[in-house]
């Protein structure tokens, strides 16, 4: 009896175990991702001042950049160039493609959402059974090697999601602003119909935006009360 | 009988035909598709072929014509004596409103050209440029069954999995600052991975640095119901803050006389890389940003109707828009949007194209604009000599009150009311504009009637006691005309004929034959300064130093990289850096103590940036005294 009851329970834990496999991690679909780069030239980088040096560089010398990140330009090796950049005084280094690359990409939720965001991987958006992630080629590449499952987005580019942001004064909307939030309109109470004036507390003002779950993550860390429109 | 009854009634329909207003053809009850906006600008320019013409200034990511439709008279001909004045919408690709606002400038002003004679004297006295659809490929994307409507940048493969730039984010000036832009693809605010590196903002800018003589622009953007002015990067005030708030004012009262809605001023966040910014940085040309219609009541009143409010909410599938239900207003919302928006943009304009009230930049001003521009290496007027301000008594003791004299000329025919006049007086320094926030107000009178011909306004003005900031007795003092109907699109003298500036020397100017000349880069991105004199009478000579150069620590800093880039030669001003260099005049032989000499200093500073560098500045003219 027993065994038998044994039996029943191995059987029960492996059918269990299996359901879990198929339900809790459904294979995406999609598109296969391209981890290789997106051009095989060797990439540079090097130092700048401000954008305007940037643009210089670019128009001055063609400079094809790949991007810039602070006061980083990121740019395809041009034998052509090499010489100039160094005569005006630039260090240039050398970059890994691997790391300059980025890419969107959906991802089962195998991986912690602190952990992704530990590596280096920013998590844009929340859905039902995957996240859209943004990161390195090489730090994708890790995680896929580790076992994450992951498709291109193709025609499912994460969208905002459309919020309401309620905020206290001007300030407020400044940081919010900061956050590279899509803010569309900021409404102050006091301009609002008088029969609208009741819903708001003085002062308050309401921000309507396109907001990525990232920001909304920021904005609700930052304090801000973030209705998400159903 | 009959025949009587006939004739009364073509008379009838005669009368009835003159009295009726200019129809307009084109239909605004409901949105123009992207095709459709091209059609009917070639429609119009078909109409009006001697006034209105379509060019392609660019073509997009995806190789699409950006479209420009130029109104002039004499319009197959570049006349660069003309003003221009610039419109452009459609930035963003969901804000359709805009490009409706472009389409029904021009069918206005085509239509109303041969009706309304203030209009044809500007139309005739101008060129202007509309491009109401700066963004094709976001616009067809959001048109098109596969794509989708509240799309926003434009369709760049950014090479990740996502698409798309924010074009007004993408503008050289100040551009990749982490506040008000991203750095991230996928974020609706992104910058781009360079500035200007988006064909479609690149092909604005070309064009725009093509032009003559650009005075003012706007670029139309919806929503909000606001009136934008630089700067958009940061909340501080742009300079020449008080002439940009003006027009801006006057547009909001303008839009609220159409259909008593209130546009707002403030934005209250920062947006860097924008369009605004860039003209009015770069460029000094006045730029605004109006944003349309709706308003956030309009949308609460929206969703309240679709029943997203209720209990329980009506799942109408539009609730789940948002705020972006105000990207896309009920088309009921379009015509009176753009009736609104007309009266103002019609002000700038006639700013543009007016010559009524205005000061004199030097003797011989007959009020065109500019009335000097920089050769390279001097201005071609001394335009800092306004016969129009002057003093009584002519000399000037430090701590005297004396009259100061503004004369305001007034072209228009007919007697000018309630005109502004500003005088400021400052260090005179190279790179000055008026106003400026280094100036003194010296009077603000506001209701100045101004008759045919002209009129000349006296102010008390005390001379400064003491020296100037670097220990000369040497002043400017700048004025500023403006009228609703006639007001300064930029801070600087030579481009307005509204802004006049002259300098004064007090009678304790030292008369040594040393001078120090000041220069202040007055704007907020590096730049270089060239100095240079005009030769003096016979056997004077004036010896400018050589233009010190920064001292090189190692590494070339970034300004040394971007002068070395431009091969700029100039002396490397940071922004609101000053300098004083000594000029040394040495008289001939022959001179004895008293002989007098006229010194013309010219000054230009030139923005170390991507693109047309284009000089500001100004200059001083001493008289040196042989002691």
């Amino acid at each position: 009896m027993s065994e038998q009851l044994a039996s029943a329970k191995l059987c029960a834990f492996l059918f269990a175990a299996l359901a879990c496999m198929v339900a809790c991690k459904p294979a995406l679909e999609g598109e296969p991702v391209n981890l290789e780069p997106n051009d095989p030239r060797p990439i540079l980088s090097l130092e700048v001042g401000d954008s305007d040096e940037a643009a210089l560089l670019v128009q001055e010398l063609d400079l094809e950049p790949v991007r810039m990140e602070g006061s980083t330009l990121y740019f395809f090796e041009n034998d052509d160039q090499l010489n100039r950049l160094k005569e005006l005084g630039y260090e240039l280094r050398q970059q890994n493609s691997y790391e300059v690359f980025r890419r969107v990409v959906r991802i089962d939720r195998t991986v912690p959402e602190e952990e992704l965001r530990a590596s280096g991987i920013r998590v844009i958006n929340r859905e039902e059974n995957y996240l859209v992630v943004e990161g390195s080629l090489a730090k994708l590449r890790a995680l896929e090697r580790a076992g994450s499952s992951m498709v291109a987005v193709g025609g499912h580019e994460p969208r905002p999601r459309q919020v309401r942001i309620t905020a206290e004064s001007m300030d407020d909307v400044a940081e919010i602003g900061a956050m590279a939030v899509d803010i569309y309109s900021v409404e102050r109470a006091d301009r609002a119909k008088p029969d609208r004036a009741e819903q708001y507390r003085d002062g308050e003002i309401v921000v309507l935006a396109g907001a990525f779950d990232y920001q909304i993550d920021q904005l609700t860390a930052a304090g801000y009360s973030v209705e998400v429109f159903p | 009988m009959i025949e009587r009854m006939h004739i009364v009634w073509l008379t009838g329909i005669f009368i009835a035909a003159l009295a009726a207003p200019v129809q307009a053809a084109i239909d605004f009850s409901d949105y123009h598709t992207p095709a459709e906006i091209d059609t009917l600008m070639n429609d119009l320019a078909a109409a009006h072929p001697g006034l209105a013409q379509v060019s392609t200034i660019g073509t997009s990511h995806d190789g699409n014509p950006i479209k420009a439709l130029k109104i002039s008279d004499n319009v197959a001909t570049d006349e660069p004596d003309e003003g221009d004045v610039l419109f452009v919408a459609l930035h963003h690709a969901r804000e359709w409103v805009s490009a409706e606002m472009g389409l029904y400038l021009a069918e206005q002003i085509l239509t109303q050209y041969a009706s309304d004679a203030d209009l044809q004297a500007d139309v005739d006295n101008l060129e202007i440029w509309i491009i109401p659809v700066v963004n094709p490929d976001g616009y067809a994307y959001t048109a098109s069954p596969g794509g989708y409507r509240y799309w926003r940048k434009n369709r760049r493969d950014n090479g990740d999995g996502t698409f798309g730039v924010d074009l007004n984010r993408n503008w050289g000036y100040e551009w990749g600052l982490a506040s008000g832009s991203s750095g991230t693809t996928s974020d609706d605010v992104y910058r781009g991975p360079a500035p200007f590196s988006e064909p479609e903002v690149a092909a604005v800018r070309t064009f725009a640095e093509g032009l003559d003589n650009l005075k003012t622009m706007l670029t139309y953007h919806t929503f909000s119901e606001l009136f934008l002015r630089p700067w958009g990067y940061t909340t501080a005030d742009a300079p020449g803050e008080e002439t940009l708030r003006q027009l801006v004012l006057r547009s909001i009262s303008e839009i609220q006389a159409v259909h008593g809605h209130t546009y707002s001023e403030v934005i209250g966040y920062t947006s860097s890389g924008e369009t605004t910014d860039w003209f009015w940085g770069a460029h000094r040309i006045s730029a605004f940003t109006p944003e349309l219609r709706p308003d956030y009541a309009w949308i609460a009143d929206r969703l309240d109707d679709l029943g997203c409010n209720d209990s329980p909410p009506s799942g109408h599938p539009d609730c789940a828009l948002g705020g972006l239900i105000g990207f896309s207003p009920t088309p009921d919302q379009i015509l009176p949007t753009l009736e609104e928006n007309y009266p103002a943009a019609r002000a700038l304009i006639h700013d543009a194209g007016d010559r009524e009230l205005w000061m004199k930049d030097y003797p011989a001003d007959t009020g065109d604009e500019p009335s000097a521009v920089w050769t390279g290496t001097s201005w071609s007027h001394a335009f800092w000599v306004s016969p129009d301000i002057t003093t009584v008594p002519v000399t000037l003791d430090q701590g005297a009150t004396v009259d100061l004299n503004v004369h305001i000329r007034n072209n228009s025919g007919q007697a000018r009311n309630g005109v502004r006049l500003d005088i400021y007086f400052t260090d005179p320094r190279i790179s000055l504009e008026f106003p400026n926030p280094d100036a003194t107000l010296i009077a603000s009178e506001t209701s100045i009637n101004v008759p045919p011909g002209g009129r000349t306004v006296t102010v008390p003005w005390t001379v400064p006691v003491g020296t100037n900031s670097w220990g000369e007795r040497h002043w400017c003092v700048g004025a500023i005309v403006m009228h609703e109907d006639d007001m300064p699109l930029t801070t600087e003298a030579q481009r307005s004929s509204n802004v006049a500036i002259r300098n004064f020397n007090t009678t304790e100017t030292v008369v040594s034959t040393n001078l120090i000349v000041a220069a202040t880069n007055f704007l907020d991105v590096d730049a270089e300064l060239i100095v240079s004199v005009d030769d003096p009478l016979p056997g004077w000579q004036v010896v400018v130093p050589p233009v010190p150069k920064p001292v090189n620590g190692g590494r070339a800093s970034s300004i040394e990289r971007k002068a070395q880039l431009l091969d700029a030669r100039g002396r490397l001003l940071r922004p609101g850096e000053t300098i004083y260099l000594p000029v040394r005049v040495v008289p001939p032989d022959t001179a004895t103590a008293g002989d007098k000499a006229a010194v013309t200093v010219h000054g230009g500073l030139l923005p170390l940036v991507a693109g047309e560098r284009e000089a500001v500045g100004n200059g001083f003219t001493y008289e040196v005294v042989v002691p």
